[in-house]
């Protein structure tokens, strides 16, 4: 239904991914406690009680219209709140019919239907309503919608814009990892922030990757066919063309007058330049592809780092390698909240069957982009807790014991 | 369900209290009910 009301994605893809993440959603919170004491800890005399946060605005994308309703019913049900669904434009129709089948089965077992409800012909006005009048407010958008969202002056989860560049080294198979990289590149056609925008080759096994993408369905544009996806892609010089948004890379090269193989399944342009006057080092929201060639990897990393201030900063970062070190220095100085490797990124970066990232639509990225959380929003994020403490036995440290370290180094004066 | 933002805040309020202090059992029931 999302597919035909929007032309997002691709029915079966998005059938996978509504099933998988309700049962990753799911799974992961089994055996949780959400209600009434939770923790106890009798050394220091202290108990937790979950509480509820109340009704929550839940403002949907376009992008995962049923899915991201998927997760946070089920996260926000746990946690006893209740929903009001702010849909996409786009994608209305697909949310309110989401919000149906919730709504039908909270009826069937007697819990009151009103706990879910969606907004049925939507708009900025009544998104900005919703957001105001709850309690507490979830936003799956872009950077615009963190401003709308914290501008309703409530409690929020917002997410950022996804730029996720997978970095490739020499100590991978590389038909392996070329083939998880199209898996994640094309899933969906590329509508998930977790889709890979770019990757970064080594130059030891720079041809030989480029060849196996090849081999995965990968169409390389000559600098003719890049300019002329670049002017299709951004009509303005600085605004994606909405109409390319997670669309097939066949309809992208055709509709940018491209001539390519039937069975391309996603387009590469070489990286050239970092910012905005090469758009194509930020985020794409489509099959394409930008690859970049790195000989040093600290020098890789300062690249990076540049991306990402650019277009992602607060995502996601994926690295294919054997080599623990690199991955440890990746996840040490890359700002984002994750860091996937050896993994195709998509089907890991917010929740599966193959990693311990916990289920989530909803990938919050931190400061870096404006956001209150890093983590994979989830049932954690939507309750209160409240602290009981009675007396514990009196012990008051000395200075001394807290500070030895520094005194014994630099003295007491 | 009619778009009345202020109406659907009250419903949900209502519906909202209704399941406030429900135990773990019969929250865990909801979920699995909704997510079948």
């Amino acid at each position: 239904m999302a597919v035909e009301e929007s032309n997002i994605g691709n029915a079966e893809d998005k059938k996978n991914k509504i099933k998988n993440k309700t049962l990753g959603t799911l799974y992961d919170m089994r055996d949780a406690k959400t209600c009434g004491l939770i923790e106890e800890n009798k050394a220091l005399g202290v108990r937790k009680y979950a509480k509820p946060v109340g009704v929550i605005a839940n403002v949907v994308p376009c992008t995962n219209p049923e899915s991201t309703i998927c997760c946070l019913a089920l996260s926000t049900l746990k946690t006893r709140n209740a929903q009001i669904v702010s849909p996409h434009p786009r994608t209305q129709k697909t949310s309110y019919e989401t919000v149906q089948h919730a709504r039908k089965a909270l009826e069937k077992i007697g819990a009151p239907v009103d706990l879910m409800q969606c907004i049925k012909q939507t708009s900025h006005a009544k998104t900005a309503e919703v957001m105001a009048n709850c309690d507490y407010a979830v936003a799956t958008g872009g950077a615009a919608l963190v401003k709308v969202v914290y501008g309703a002056g409530k409690p929020a989860q917002t997410v950022g814009a996804g730029n996720v560049v997978s970095i490739v080294d020499d100590t991978v198979d590389l038909a392996a990892t070329a083939h998880k990289i199209r898996l994640s590149k094309i899933a969906n056609n590329s509508a998930s922030c977790s889709s890979e925008n770019a990757v970064a080759l080594y130059e030891g096994i720079y041809e030989n990757m480029i060849e196996a993408l090849k081999s995965e369905g990968g169409y390389m544009c000559s600098t003719e066919e890049r300019e002329k996806l670049r002017n299709y892609m951004w009509p303005d010089g600085s605004h994606l063309n909405r109409d390319i948004v997670a669309r097939p890379a066949t309809f992208i090269a055709e509709n940018a007058g491209l001539t390519v193989p039937e069975d391309t399944r996603f387009l590469m342009v070489i990286g050239e330049k970092i910012g905005p006057e090469d758009r194509f080092s930020g985020e794409k929201i489509s099959p394409v592809l930008t690859i970049w060639k790195w000989t040093e990897y600290d020098e890789m990393l300062d690249r990076l780092e540049k991306i990402l201030k650019f277009s992602g900063e607060g995502h996601s970062a994926s690295l294919h390698s054997e080599n623990d070190d690199r991955r440890t220095q990746l996840a040490l100085r890359a700002n984002v909240g994750r860091v996937v490797c050896n993994m195709p990124h998509a089907h890991a970066n917010s929740g599966g069957w193959n990693t311990g990232l916990p289920t989530t639509d909803t990938l919050g990225c931190g400061s870096w982009a404006g956001n209150i959380f890093s983590g994979n929003v989830n049932w954690l994020n939507f309750m209160n807790i409240t602290m009981l403490a009675i007396p514990k036995e009196e012990f008051i440290p000395e200075m001394e014991d807290l500070c030895g370290n520094y005194l014994k180094k630099w003295g007491q004066d | 369900m009619e778009d009345n933002v202020q109406e659907m805040y009250v419903r949900a309020r209502k519906a909202f209290k209704e399941i406030e202090f429900w135990p773990q059992e019969k929250v865990d029931e909801m979920v699995e009910a909704v997510a079948w």
